[in-house]
């Protein structure tokens, strides 16, 4: 009887004490290793184009981003298109959707231009830009920075003279695309042909 | 007498093809200049060295050696002869892209003006020599055409002559060392004292008796005291990629997404190194050597001729009429590109042309006889990666290894469906790096972004407790006025 009672004794003694370590260590690793934010949320924002543009009715690509991870529509993106729903979609393992945009806007890579004659430096634009890409002062001529500019266009709207206008992306000047293998495959350079033996 | 040794290459290449190399159709004739072109033509953005900017305008007379293009990495390229400026116009280039773009035209004359730099006398140290490689335009001058000066780095332990010259009917690299061996020799031996390398490897294909025979004739004549590691390579294409050469010479393979610079090698043409000889003399490069080849020329050989010559002339000099031809390929069949308008100049790069009949090949199904994984000297599996670009699944390529594609096109070589593999790979490495780009614009946006926000966030808190502390100081203000006026009550 004794017998008995100590080795179910030291069984539920030894599993408790394992039970606590257990439960100490979970206890440390979740403090040790606590991720800050939702990693799931810096994915999905690592997939949109960062344009900041607000088309989605959010204030920037992150706010979007977390809206998602709560359960907003995904296609909501016309700056990355079809292939951004996409990505999205196989990242949180979704059906994707159509794009809810006009398809062929997110096709432009566009930048705004200042027309600099114009300009009355008004600094409104300045005001809406929100990756910081227009420089000027009040009452003196602004210009946007064609590199950092996004093509966001929420520069245009606050304009008091109408001065800026969409354009697009200027091309680096050694810029080329390789011609598509559907259009050269008929035509070759012929056959290589091999050594014998 | 410089040390040297001779050893065979133990070690084989994987995959890997043996094309007829037709090597001999040029050889047969002597290396000959061909006489002055009545145009020079300079693209300003496809010269190599990326993006560039005019020097001289229309009406200027150049010498030979004068500045015309700098590019955006700071490599100049000089006027080829004396001359006037005629023309800066869009035109046709010898690149693989059809479309046109804007060249400096030139109009030689008579006279031999020349505008060269001044000789530099040893010793000069790694900056001058970078230098001195920026002002006289040394390029990569086996057909990429990287700027040379950026390998340059003071952790290289070895530097690789790469003489392989594995593509078949290329003989441009094996001609000049025949006649240029101790240039090719001064300019390794000097590259490698200012870096401080003690070892010259120099990677050389079985196919090339006579330039051993010279590299060895140079050395027994060279005062060098640097080491020289002769290896003789199996033919096989494409020994001479410079992974591949990496790995076949000193055994070390180059993890992907990394250069051969980082794993402390340096690999150069014996082009590069015969004009960075030069160039200490204050020649920059003016001339190239260019093979004239393929069946449908006249008479093939090797020319040296002036940058910027335009094709027709050349096809000229093999006494072949270039209405004859419908297209040439520029560089080898197997890496080359087509190019039509023969008015084109040649540039830095151009290496080869040859002209050869085309049979057009209709392209059929994939049969998945895995003859493209066989030949494959990265070990990827082509006909997966194929299949993928095909169905526009970019990222799966990529899973598949498109990015250590080194576009060698020996896939194409065997593919019994005449798929043009190399092609797709070309496509998808360029869209590859296009979205790299992109993603990168996206971080800075990102970072522009954010960096606003937490400007914004800022002002609005100092605006903040500028207001709370002007309200408490008119609080404070309120509260003594009415003190005051209980002890004046």
């Amino acid at each position: 009887m004794i017998d008995l009672l100590v080795t179910v004794g030291s069984g539920v003694i030894g599993l408790t004490v394992i039970g606590f370590a257990g439960g100490a260590l979970l206890q440390y690793a979740s403090k040790a290793f606590k991720v800050d934010g939702n990693p799931l949320v810096e994915s999905i924002d690592e997939l949109l184009p960062q344009t900041q543009c607000g088309q989605c009715g959010h204030p920037g690509c992150k706010p979007y981003a977390e809206a998602i991870a709560h359960g907003e529509s995904i296609n909501r993106c016309p700056p990355g298109g079809q292939t951004t729903v996409d990505r999205i979609a196989s990242l949180l393992g979704v059906e994707s959707l159509p794009l809810d945009a006009d398809t062929a806007a997110a096709d432009q890579d566009l930048v705004a231009l200042i027309i600099e004659e114009e300009c009355i430096g008004c600094t409104k634009c300045i005001q809406a830009c929100p990756v910081d890409a227009i420089v000027g002062a009040a009452k003196l001529m602004h210009t946007v920075i064609v590199d950092d500019c996004t093509g966001c266009d929420l520069c245009i709207d606050p304009c008091p003279v109408d001065c800026i206008d969409m354009v697009e992306r200027p091309k680096a000047a050694d810029y080329w695309t390789p011609i598509h293998p559907k259009v050269i495959s008929t035509d070759r350079f012929g056959q290589i042909e091999m050594q014998h033996g | 007498m410089a040390e040297y040794q001779i050893r065979r290459c133990d070690r084989h290449l994987t995959g890997g093809i043996h094309p007829e190399t037709h090597k001999q159709l040029s050889t047969a004739e002597p290396c000959e200049f061909v006489d002055t072109p009545t145009r020079l033509l300079f693209p300003i953005h496809f010269s190599g060295g990326g993006p560039g900017k005019a020097l001289v305008g229309v009406g200027d007379p150049v010498a030979k050696g004068t500045p015309i293009i700098r590019c955006q990495s700071g490599i100049v390229h000089v006027a080829s002869r004396a001359g006037t400026v005629l023309d800066v116009t869009d035109h046709a280039m010898t690149h693989p892209s059809p479309e046109q773009s804007a060249c400096i035209v030139i109009e030689p004359n008579a006279s031999d003006l020349q505008d060269y730099l001044s000789p530099m006398n040893w010793p000069f140290d790694a900056k001058a020599l970078r230098e001195r490689a920026i002002e006289a335009g040394i390029l990569g001058l086996g057909g990429a055409g990287f700027p040379s000066f950026k390998k340059w780095s003071n952790r290289t332990q070895t530097l690789i002559i790469n003489a392989a010259e594995c593509e078949p009917y290329l003989t441009a690299d094996d001609t000049l060392i025949r006649i240029d061996t101790h240039s090719m020799i001064r300019g390794a031996c000097l590259l490698s004292r200012t870096l401080d390398i003690q070892t010259i490897v120099i990677g050389i294909e079985d196919n090339k008796p006579e330039a051993l025979q010279a590299i060895e004739g140079a050395l027994k004549e060279s005062r060098s005291d640097c080491f020289f590691d002769i290896v003789l390579l199996d033919t096989k294409y494409p020994s001479g990629s410079a992974r591949q050469l990496v790995w076949l010479t000193l055994g070390i393979e180059v993890p992907t997404g990394s250069r051969s610079v980082e794993a402390g090698v340096i690999v150069h043409n014996p082009g590069t190194l015969a004009a960075l000889s030069r160039a200490i003399d204050g020649k920059p490069i003016t001339d190239r050597i260019v093979t004239l080849t393929g069946e449908s020329l006249t008479r093939p050989k090797n020319v040296i001729a002036p940058i910027g010559t335009p094709i027709s002339h050349l096809i000229e000099a093999t006494d072949t009429n270039p209405q004859s031809l419908h297209s040439v390929i520029v560089g080898g069949p197997m890496m080359g590109y087509r190019i039509t308008d023969f008015s084109a100049g040649i540039t830095k790069t151009t290496n080869c042309l040859l002209a050869r009949e085309v049979e057009i090949q209709p392209e059929s199904p994939c049969i998945r006889c895995g003859a493209c994984a066989t030949v494959c000297p990265v070990r990827l599996q082509p006909q997966q990666m194929v299949a993928a670009l095909k169905g526009e699944a970019l990222s799966r390529a990529i899973h598949e290894g498109l990015g250590d594609c080194i576009e060698c096109a020996a896939c194409n070589a065997v593919c019994p469906s005449n798929i043009p593999l190399a092609e797709w790979f070309r496509r998808g490495r360029f869209e590859m790096k296009e979205n790299a780009r992109e993603h990168q614009q996206a971080s800075i946006a990102r970072e522009r972004f954010e960096a606003r926000n937490t400007r914004l966030e800022r002002l609005a808190k100092e605006q903040e407790a500028k207001r709370a502390a002007r309200k408490a100081k008119s609080a404070d203000a309120l509260n003594k006025a009415r003190k005051a006026r209980e002890e004046i009550s």
